[in-house]
């Protein structure tokens, strides 16, 4: 035995784990932290799944794996691509022993690749034909009604059709990690639930606000979803250990800072015609762009087809940018808690392919990259967006380890090597 | 002017001047042939109609609006409303004879 | 000035799988649900060759992406080791054509069942320029040019070992040169006519079935005919296979455009049949299954001459001279050296598209790095001029006299059923303006290296030992007899301001 289990919960919150435990909405987890640590735990830069869950994963930062985002721009072209498991660059952790992993719906892990084990991957997916490995399971899967992920047009079109797919998702993962729990003899568990980022997005304010009309059923996830860890803790037996994280937080939408629309009106950033919205509609005379949430690249010269940035002038730029973040208020409220240069965050071999600042917003602004808004604020239909310095960190182990003071997404592998036993 | 997904609405139905646009596709070979005839009739029309086009694979959300059947698909827009919706490949004179009824 | 293929996308290129990542459908059926991110709406590929690179817009131009480099003397993008499969591999082109894209740094592949050299054998002929086996012509071709061949015997009728084939090597286009190109073959008796369509039609019909199977995404660039057009007596233009849109049918006062739809074929003997057929099954199949394909009209092909096939005697490749293989230019050259008149049917005044082989050459490259989007049938026609069999023969004879030799000009029975006078007009703008093609070879030139090749006494020789298979027996009517000859005559001493002459539109 002395199994090690992961269960993943994207986007949720220290803070309403918490909650949810003190409350008695989710009693078996409040028993469980009684038996372990619970901390808060800082999440990747920027915090974005794919990034942080490629943290999580291989254990290294975004300088050693090379996803910074959940679209890059692929370099010597103003084409926006979408890093899947062939553009990682840093083995994950079950990719470096010999042992049996079960891997179930990690985000970022698409096209599955052979290992020892089970592995399905989680968003974005385009087919389960290839987001399964061994593919002998796929008949399996398909018969038990598994799905990659919850169709989010839903939520567009009724929450209350939102709502029943998230449950229905949520069944058919936990039956299938049922299923394979007890179908292969492994060393790793890892199950992620991701449709909890997705209610975090839509719904956040129905947990907020208690007169909400979904106020009730958003809780009655979280109630499902603490049945479910219930089960899987009662599966375990005392030798093995059991880590639960999310890969970053959740907190109220008050505005969206539109990035490109601020970099628009300071002249950082010339497009050829307003309403095209494509990196490759950018003048030769643009200076800086955003990508999502808040990553800002120079367009130098060299690495894009209309890059003009000489290296001599990039140090004033980016200064010249610090300033104006570091003065964009709305209301009077500072937009901008930090502004971070590559070389503070990242270390690695891929420190090139890194964006040259990236703002971290205050509490409440909801950074984002894209290139349609002219308007610097603005609201949607999502009330949640995604917080860096409160995601949870929980570990129930046997073993006499040590855990970070301030852990971050990097130390998960850390952590469970420590377990193993390794060093 | 060839237009997409992202500027469709605004520069067909938000339009202040009639608008001609075909929606095509690279394997369509009569699609294919359109095109001298579209770029005649955009400059023999500048500034009273809008004559364009847009490639329906290309952009999916557009060719999912208009439930299309058969390209080219050619629609006739005035004051954001269809006013006329025809398929398959059209002399340039055909084409003239659709224009001139809302100008 | 820019290269013609620098802003051509993923859209175009072979390494983009488009399958699994795009609804495809035909005109008129409904949609299915489409496979996309829900994020962004937007399509997006995955490139075979940049796995790494994730799920992108297929966006990025030929210029941009890595995969493409620029070749400066045919000032086009290539793509980098690209595989190309040449069906036919051991012909006249097909050889030619290896050793041309092997010397540019493709990888090439191919197959043949040298059903050719069986043919000119049955026709108790050979090739005047001496060719060696397979085996001597790979590793000539390894030694002399440094190429890797990868070749394969085999028959285009055998699906399952095709298949194969097209499995490990996975060619990012197909060159089919794999069929029995001769016209008087194919009116020899029911037996030939048969074996031809067999060969040729249901040849090309398996193959798109493998290629759907195996390798969709490649471009199947397919030899076809200006035969296939036939010369139409009211010298209505010949397009690229496809009408323009300023194309106008009117009937009974009423009008429709012509815009998209093929142009009227009208072949000449059951081997242009067959590529007639191949024409709509290329054509169906682009449209069923989103393969994309050019189909190439092309003109008589006459010559010897490549830098590759000159490099070396072991690289020379194949010129035919009897009645059933060899084209009517190689033909009034051996007949030339033979001293025999030249041969021209009826009243010579077929006009006719040539190409000379490295021209043609030139062309083929230029599409290989060209290809159509997905589902996209397209045609050209390649020709580099247009002439009248008359003036064929005069220009064949002046050439001559340059090496001593006084020709002569015979006028014999045509044996074949076909218009003999007739106007013909023909658009080719394709190549040159899309594809950046200029031809470099005049007749005069091309015709004067067939001479000093052919002139030598080795090949001389070749030629004397096959004079028996010149003269034209293969009647369309079906009657075995040689044609009868009309006059003889000395060249310039005919009137060639009368009578049609062929009109050829580059210019866009």
């Amino acid at each position: 035995m002395g199994r090690i289990v992961i269960i993943g919960l994207d986007g949720v919150p220290f803070g309403l784990m918490d909650d949810l435990a003190n409350r008695g909405i989710m009693p078996n987890f409040a028993n469980l932290r009684e038996k372990g640590t619970f901390k808060a735990m800082e999440s990747a830069i920027p915090e974005i799944s794919s990034v942080s869950w490629s943290s999580i994963i291989t254990g290294v930062n975004p300088g050693e794996h090379g996803i910074f985002g959940f679209m890059d721009l692929i370099p010597g072209t103003y084409t926006l691509s979408f890093p899947n498991f062939n553009t990682i660059k840093a083995p994950t952790f079950w990719q470096k022993d010999n042992n049996k992993h079960v891997i179930l719906n990690v985000p970022s892990t698409y096209p599955a690749k052979p290992m020892n084990g089970f592995h399905v991957a989680g968003f974005v997916a385009l087919d389960l034909e290839n987001a399964v490995y061994p593919k002998e399971y796929i008949p399996k899967l398909e018969e038990l009604n598994y799905r990659i992920d919850v169709d989010s047009e839903k939520g567009h079109q009724s929450k209350e059709l939102f709502m029943k797919d998230l449950f229905r998702t949520l069944e058919a993962r936990h039956i299938t990690a049922k299923h394979l729990w007890d179908d292969m003899d492994w060393q790793t568990f890892m199950y992620v639930i991701t449709g909890t980022d997705r209610i975090g997005h839509f719904l956040w304010d129905a947990y907020e606000n208690k007169e909400h009309e979904f106020h009730k059923q958003f809780l009655d996830y979280f109630k499902r979803i603490d049945e479910m860890i219930g089960e899987i803790s009662n599966k375990m037996s005392d030798d093995d250990s059991l880590i639960m994280i999310s890969d970053h937080g959740m907190g109220l939408t008050e505005s969206n800072v539109y990035v490109n629309a601020v970099l628009r009106e300071h002249n950082f950033l010339e497009l050829e015609d307003a309403d095209r919205i494509n990196h490759n509609h950018m003048k030769a005379s643009t200076k800086a762009f955003a990508l999502d949430p808040g990553r800002i690249y120079l367009n130098k010269e060299g690495k894009y087809p209309k890059g003009t940035v000489k290296k001599e002038d990039e140090e004033k730029i980016l200064q010249e940018l610090t300033n104006v973040f570091q003065n964009l208020e709305k209301d009077g409220k500072k937009v901008i808690k930090k502004i971070f240069r590559k070389e503070d965050v990242y270390s690695g071999p891929y420190l090139d392919d890194a964006p040259d600042l990236i703002l971290m917003a205050n509490k409440g602004f909801n950074l984002r990259g894209t290139l349609a808004k002219k308007e610097l604020f603005g609201t949607d239909i999502f009330t949640g967006m995604h917080t860096q310095d409160d995601a949870f960190l929980f570990v129930k182990t046997p073993k006499s380890i040590k855990i970070p003071e301030n852990p971050c997404v990097i130390d998960v592998v850390k952590i469970m090597n420590e377990i193993k036993g390794d060093k | 002017m060839e237009l997409y997904d992202n500027n469709f609405d605004e520069e067909v139905f938000k339009s202040d001047i009639p608008v001609l646009v075909e929606l095509w596709a690279s394997w369509c070979p009569p699609c294919k042939m359109m095109e001298p005839v579209m770029n005649s009739l955009e400059k023999q029309y500048e500034g009273k109609v809008k004559v364009c086009k847009i490639n329906i694979d290309k952009n999916p959300k557009t060719s999912d609006k208009f439930d299309i059947k058969g390209v080219p698909t050619f629609l006739l827009v005035k004051a954001g409303e269809v006013i006329e919706r025809v398929v398959a490949a059209k002399t340039e004179e055909q084409l003239k004879e659709m224009i001139n009824k809302v100008l | 000035m820019k290269p013609c293929n620098a802003n051509r996308t993923c859209w175009n290129c072979p390494a983009a799988m488009l399958k699994g990542n795009i609804d495809f459908r035909a005109c008129g059926q409904a949609k299915e649900k489409k496979k996309q991110l829900s994020e962004s709406s937007q399509v997006l590929i995955e490139c075979s060759r940049r796995k790494d690179l994730g799920q992108f817009a297929p966006t990025i131009t030929f210029e941009q992406c890595p995969e493409w480099e620029l070749n400066e003397e045919y000032n086009t993008y290539m793509l980098k080791n690209m595989r190309v499969m040449i069906l036919g591999l051991d012909g006249y082109l097909g050889w030619t054509l290896a050793l041309k894209l092997g010397k540019l740094g493709f990888k090439v592949s191919g197959i043949d069942n040298y059903w050719r050299r069986d043919c000119v054998m049955e026709k108790g002929a050979h090739t005047v320029v001496p060719i060696t086996r397979m085996t001597d012509r790979l590793r000539a071709a390894k030694e002399v040019l440094g190429l890797d061949i990868n070749f394969r015997k085999l028959d285009i009728l055998d699906r399952a070992k095709l298949k194969e084939f097209l499995d490990e090597v996975k060619p990012e286009a197909i060159v089919h040169y794999a069929e029995c190109p001769s016209a008087p073959y194919s009116m020899v008796d029911a037996a030939h006519a048969v074996k031809v369509q067999e060969n040729n039609v249901l040849g090309t019909l398996g193959l798109l079935w493998v290629m759907k199977e195996t390798v969709p995404e490649s471009c199947l660039i397919k030899l076809g005919t200006m035969g296939e057009y036939g010369a139409p007596l009211t010298g209505r233009p010949i397009f690229e296979g496809i009408f323009p849109a300023n194309a106008v049918l009117k009937w009974n006062d009423r009008e429709w455009s012509l815009g998209g739809e093929l142009t009227p074929r009208d072949p000449v003997s059951f081997y242009h049949v067959s590529k007639v057929q191949d024409t709509f099954n290329v054509y169906e199949a682009c449209k069923y299954w989103w393969l994309r394909s050019y189909d190439i009209m092309q003109g008589v092909i006459y010559g010897v001459h490549t830098d590759e096939v000159a490099a070396d005697p072991r690289l020379r490749t194949r010129l035919d001279m009897d009645e059933w293989f060899g084209t009517v230019i190689n033909r009034f050259v051996t007949q030339s050296i033979l001293g025999m008149p030249l041969t021209i049917y009826g009243e010579g005044e077929q006009i006719r598209g040539f190409i000379a082989l490295d021209d043609a050459m030139q062309c083929m490259v230029r599409l290989i790095c060209n290809p159509p989007e997905a589902g996209q049938y397209d045609v050209v026609n390649q020709v580099s001029g247009l002439i009248r069999v008359k003036d064929l023969a005069e220009t064949v004879a002046k050439v001559s006299s340059n090496f001593g030799i006084n020709t002569k000009i015979q006028r014999v029975e045509n044996p074949r059923v076909e218009a003999d006078k007739h106007p013909l007009e023909v658009v080719s703008t394709k190549l040159p303006n899309m594809l950046g093609f200029e031809p470099k070879i005049s007749f005069e030139k091309e015709i004067t290296e067939m001479f000093k090749v052919l002139t030598q006494p080795e090949i001389k020789a070749r030629i004397e030992e096959k004079k028996h298979v010149i003269m034209p027996k293969t009647r369309w009517d079906g009657v075995k007899q040689e044609s009868e000859s009309f006059e003889t005559y000395d060249p310039g001493t005919k009137n060639l301001e009368e009578g049609y002459k062929g009109v050829l539109h580059t210019k866009d």
